[in-house]
């Protein structure tokens, strides 16, 4: 059996060990990812961003199940015509978000498709069949932009998507 | 603080803890890609958090509790069970075969090093957790309870145990 010091020392020779161990700094693509958050278009145009009414007030919609994307393009939609109609008279949607009066039309700036990155997951058997498949996790988001033409505020709405390819694996 | 110097504080911050951030990341996911999702999550999460105002980067310990609430709302999203109290083996990318999560720098002997990542690697996630922000994170006993929700004495144990695992794990290796 050890003594106690000499598992103290041991202790602390794993630990010194340890230390000295660097851990590896994130990806060149993970930190272009971070740091674009960081350079946000915002910046650019120092006005607020109003957010829609969907989906919780002040907040933008992530998820990323196709199905939920889907439904949040019919919301988008609904929300574009629930602006592009709004007039001075308040309806329940407005009575639902910040008290934002907008007299005017927000027009549309651009529509767009991003594409973020392709992630390889490895071999899988779809379905609990035989035949193996590689299967590659394509994610991109759908963006949307309105600009106020009087005060040049802008609303941006970003709606992740989420697709899987399956590519024949060769057993040969 | 002017939104380009916010912005560099940031960069910095992340430029000079990002490492240790994205360890602590792999704790928390079972892929690599998962690890780097959670840490782009949770940062920009941060970032977010005083509504786009003028806040400097984060304290490290409010980063790594931020890290698992993302690793834990991204485990709800993708609808899988995530067990956190259980041992499980770190699953490598299959299609790399290994993922490397520390540097050659700092010892002499590659080899070493690697005996000692794969020993890491093989501890269960509860002990392997507590020293990555124990070592790395250089988290008090007091401040890693607090990220992991544990009690203080059950961390202090934790790292124990798990030094102890690899101590016998590496008996011998760092002669």
């Amino acid at each position: 059996m050890n003594s106690k010091p000499d598992n103290d020392d041991e202790f602390a020779r794993i630990e010194k060990a340890l230390r000295a161990l660097r851990p590896v700094e994130p990806s060149a693509f993970l930190e272009s990812r971070v740091f674009a958050v960081f350079d946000d278009e915002k910046e650019k145009n120092p006005v607020d961003i109003v957010p829609l009414p969907v989906g919780g007030p002040g907040k933008i919609i992530h998820w990323f199940r196709p199905i939920a994307a889907a439904a949040a393009v019919a919301a988008v939609f609904l929300g574009a015509v629930w602006l592009f109609r709004i007039s001075d008279e308040r309806g329940p949607l407005a009575a639902e978000s910040k008290p934002v009066t907008v007299k005017s039309q927000y027009q549309p700036v651009s529509a767009g498709n991003v594409f973020e990155r392709a992630t390889d997951e490895g071999v899988v058997y779809p379905d609990e069949g035989t035949e193996p498949m590689r299967r590659v996790r394509y994610q991109y988001h759908d963006t949307y932009e309105w600009r106020h033409p009087e005060d040049g505020s802008l609303i941006r709405l970003s709606v992740p998507q989420e697709e899987f390819l399956y590519l024949p694996v060769e057993t040969d | 603080m002017p939104n380009t110097e916010r912005s560099q504080a940031w960069k910095d911050w992340f430029r000079e803890y990002g490492g240790r951030l994205l360890l602590f990341a792999r704790q928390q996911a079972r892929h690599e890609s998962e690890a780097e999702d959670i840490l782009q999550e949770a940062v920009v999460s941060l970032w977010k958090a005083d509504g786009g105002g003028d806040a400097g980067p984060p304290d490290l310990p409010l980063a790594f509790t931020a890290i698992r609430h993302a690793a834990i709302d991204h485990a709800r999203k993708t609808d899988r069970r995530v067990r956190r109290e259980q041992a499980s083996e770190y699953v490598l990318d299959d299609d790399s075969g290994r993922v490397d999560w520390f540097g050659s720098g700092g010892l002499e002997d590659q080899e070493r090093k690697e005996m000692m990542e794969v020993a890491m690697k093989q501890l269960p996630e509860k002990f392997r957790e507590v020293l990555v922000l124990k070592i790395w994170g250089d988290q008090t006993f007091a401040q890693i309870a607090e990220t992991l929700g544990i009690p203080q004495n059950t961390a202090a144990s934790r790292y124990r145990y798990g030094v102890e695992a690899l101590r016998k794990s590496l008996a011998g290796a760092l002669e």
